[in-house]
């Protein structure tokens, strides 16, 4: 191996191992970084989905009081509903439509205290069916959201639920109303776009619950109230997941950068490396030359003045060499 | 008309030229009658008149509709029967003139102020309506007589001559005109705008008219039948009806529906079923497994939904069709069940259930009726057997039966 591989290569030794080093370094300190910046947005993101959910229940429960306190003094619903006046019966069977659509609410159904429906909004010709599973679900939950699953004319229909009370004429009625659960909610509350937010319920196939990608899983009570359901209260998961890829993409970019950074240090440290062994390693060469051509039987026949350089050098102290016992040598 | 003992013998003649046999030996025979114009009697107070100021002269009533209810004075507008009924059952005048039977009261002289062969032979082009009438035959004996041979003896002029399957289009419409006001996004625009007449079913409509306080309402006759249709052989929609039917069909009419309703009341016109001939065959189309409805029919949707509620079915859902879809699903009959309006009446009942699935149960739910808002002193207007309502036109002269 000449001097000057050997020189190169200890140039690239001496570049690549504390580039590595670096590299690995950062590489490892950054991944650590990102993965706990990632588990501290997606905890936060789990406690705004919580904190979101409360809230949008708290303000189904608020509509709901209202409509109650309505109610209680509506002397209409009075009528219909204690009196059982044939007149005001239209009035009773519009009565929960107007007043879900006025509330913003995707469910509004006005039951007796037998859970018999005297009024319903988001299936108005539902009245007179009995469904005492709902509001009896909805005062175990208390201020909990209760995810429901309910029967529409069409298609079944999803809400979060929650439930009043008042008394008319020493009669109990109950209101249970709700917000549709649907894309749009949950998109609501998904604020992270780097976070998704599904809902599993037993209707549903299940979510992955042993992914990675999962990042927080809330249980919601959750009842089933279509038509052949058991009605039992049952469980639902509203699932965190990270979107997929977001911090893999994230990852897979910074290694990317690196390894270009990396590829083009590198690729410059191997011209430096070769450039500088050449440098280092050219006046060797031309002496070694210049030495090989010397010819040692006229060494002391040169005349004239050498060119400045390691090889005049050379040839003085062989002149003084020669001059002292060269000629004893030679002669 | 003619007295009684002056028909006895012609009677007896055409009676031996029927046993002859054919339709030109009933035609001979009434050929050789005298026809009896029908008598002009005066109508001092007509109990058809629905609305408005009979003594005003206009020319146009501006008409506007919620729903489809105005469309059957449209079709009398524009087409003109041989006869027209009013919602007494009257016959009276409009292309025939006069009438009468042979004496087997199959065939029937027609006085016709038009050409009695351009009017066989526009009816010729209707088989289908002529089978459906049970009109047999059509044979004119001059310019402006026509002898109709019908598959049934009738005591009176068979009511089908005043359908408009049998009607021919005007030369000129009957005055006062109905003219349609454009439609409205909000039905109560057209009660704030210049409009004579609203047909409306719609109950807020009817409420905020009573309390504008400046237009008469006027209950028009039970027009429409409601029918829930389960096609044979599917998996129908559980027993929803219940125990006591008459029950069902009232607390519907009360609750279910927000219209003028009542349950369903019997005569139907499908009892006892009608020989339509050989049914058709079904068509092809995509099942929804739901109970479907006309899309634009408010009382179809609700009755379906009531429907849906009282179904113990689990997957039993309501969907709307529009009336393209719906009339394909229901010539299908893949769906679970149909809801959807029937004329109250009708003369040619074969025309109404020619759509329906072969083998179906047909089960009545409500009656409805439509309502007229009218402008103080708007034009007269008459209603005729259907409920529909006609401009009054020439001054109604009672036909009948010599």
């Amino acid at each position: 191996m000449s001097f000057r591989s050997r020189l190169f290569l200890a140039f690239c030794l001496a570049v690549l191992v504390p580039l590595g080093m670096l590299a690995y370094g950062v590489r490892r300190e950054m991944t650590r970084r990102l993965g706990a910046d990632d588990e501290a947005r997606a905890a936060a993101a789990a406690r705004d989905v919580r904190d979101d959910l409360a809230r949008t229940s708290a303000g189904v429960a608020e509509r709901l009081a209202a409509l109650a306190a309505g109610l209680r003094e509506d002397n209409r619903f009075r009528l219909a509903a204690v009196e059982r006046s044939d007149d005001a019966r239209a009035y009773l069977l519009d009565l929960a439509g107007g007043a879900m659509r006025l509330s913003g609410l995707s469910l509004l159904q006005i039951q007796d205290s037998m859970g018999r429906i005297l009024s319903s909004g988001h299936f108005r010709n539902e009245y007179d069916q009995l469904e005492p599973a709902l509001p009896r679900a909805l005062a175990a939950t208390g201020a909990s959201p209760l995810i429901v699953r309910v029967r529409t004319s069409e298609d079944p229909l999803l809400v979060l639920a929650r439930a009043d009370s008042f008394t008319v004429a020493g009669r109990r009625f109950t209101l249970a109303g709700g917000v549709a659960f649907d894309d749009r909610l949950l998109r609501g509350l998904s604020r992270d776009p780097g976070l998704s937010v599904a809902l599993a319920y037993p209707a549903t196939a299940p979510a992955p619950d042993d992914s990675s990608d999962v990042v927080a899983q809330i249980p919601l009570p959750y009842i089933d109230l279509l038509p052949g359901a058991v009605p039992r209260p049952d469980s639902a998961r509203l699932v965190v997941t990270r979107s997929a890829g977001t911090l893999g993409v994230l990852r897979r970019s910074i290694d990317r950068w690196f390894l270009a950074a990396l590829a083009a240090t590198v690729g410059l440290a191997l011209v430096g490396a070769a450039w500088l062994a050449a440098r280092i390693s050219r006046p060797l060469t031309a002496l070694a030359e210049q030495t090989a051509a010397i010819d040692f039987d006229r060494l002391l026949c040169i005349d004239g003045p050498m060119p400045r350089g390691p090889v005049n050098d050379i040839h003085e102290a062989i002149h003084r060499m020669g001059s002292e016992s060269v000629d004893t040598r030679y002669l | 008309m003619l007295p009684h003992a002056a028909r006895l013998p012609q009677r007896r003649m055409l009676l031996t030229l029927w046993l002859a046999g054919g339709t030109l030996t009933a035609a001979c025979a009434t050929r050789s009658s005298p026809l009896a114009a029908p008598a002009a009697t005066g109508v001092p107070s007509d109990p058809c008149r629905v609305a408005g100021d009979s003594a005003r002269d206009a020319d146009t009533v501006v008409v506007a509709a919620t729903d489809s209810a105005v469309e059957p004075a449209l079709y009398r507008q524009r087409l003109a029967t041989p006869v027209r009924v009013d919602c007494e059952g009257r016959r009276l005048p409009e292309l025939a003139t006069g009438w009468s039977p042979d004496v087997s009261g199959r065939f029937w002289t027609l006085v016709l102020e038009t050409s009695a062969a351009e009017l066989a032979d526009t009816w010729r082009t209707r088989a289908a309506v002529l089978r459906w009438a049970g009109i047999e035959s059509l044979v004119p004996l001059d310019d402006h007589r026509l002898v109709v041979g019908f598959a049934q003896p009738a005591d009176s002029l068979p009511r089908v001559l005043a359908d408009t399957a049998l009607g021919v289009p005007r030369s000129r419409a009957p005055r006062p005109v109905l003219v349609v006001a454009p439609p409205a996004s909000d039905p109560r625009d057209q009660l704030d705008r210049a409009v004579d007449l609203v047909q409306t079913e719609d109950p807020a409509l009817l409420d905020y008219a009573r309390q504008r306080g400046d237009r008469s309402i006027l209950r028009l006759p039970w027009s429409r039948t409601y029918l829930l249709l389960i096609p044979a052989g599917g998996d129908g929609v559980g027993n929803v009806v219940g125990a006591d039917s008459a029950a069902f069909r009232h607390d519907l009419a009360r609750d279910a529906v927000r219209a003028d309703a009542r349950g369903a009341e019997p005569p139907y016109w499908w009892e006892p079923p009608t020989d339509c001939g050989p049914p058709r065959p079904a068509a092809s189309a995509g099942h929804s497994g739901a109970v479907v409805y006309p899309r634009d029919d408010r009382i179809a949707r609700d009755l379906a939904q009531r429907i849906v509620a009282l179904s113990p079915a689990r997957d039993l859902t309501a969907r709307g069709l529009d009336q393209a879809e719906f009339a394909a699903a229901l010539h299908a009959g893949g769906e679970r069940a149909y809801v959807m309006a029937v004329p109250r009446h009708s003369l040619l009942p074969c025309r109404e259930s020619t759509n329906w699935p072969a083998g179906s149960a047909v089960i009545p739910l409500v009656d409805v009726r439509s309502s007229l808002i009218a402008r103080r002193h708007a034009p007269a207007l008459t209603t005729d057997w259907d409920g529909a309502i006609r401009a009054p036109g020439a001054p109604a002269v009672p036909g009948g039966s010599p």
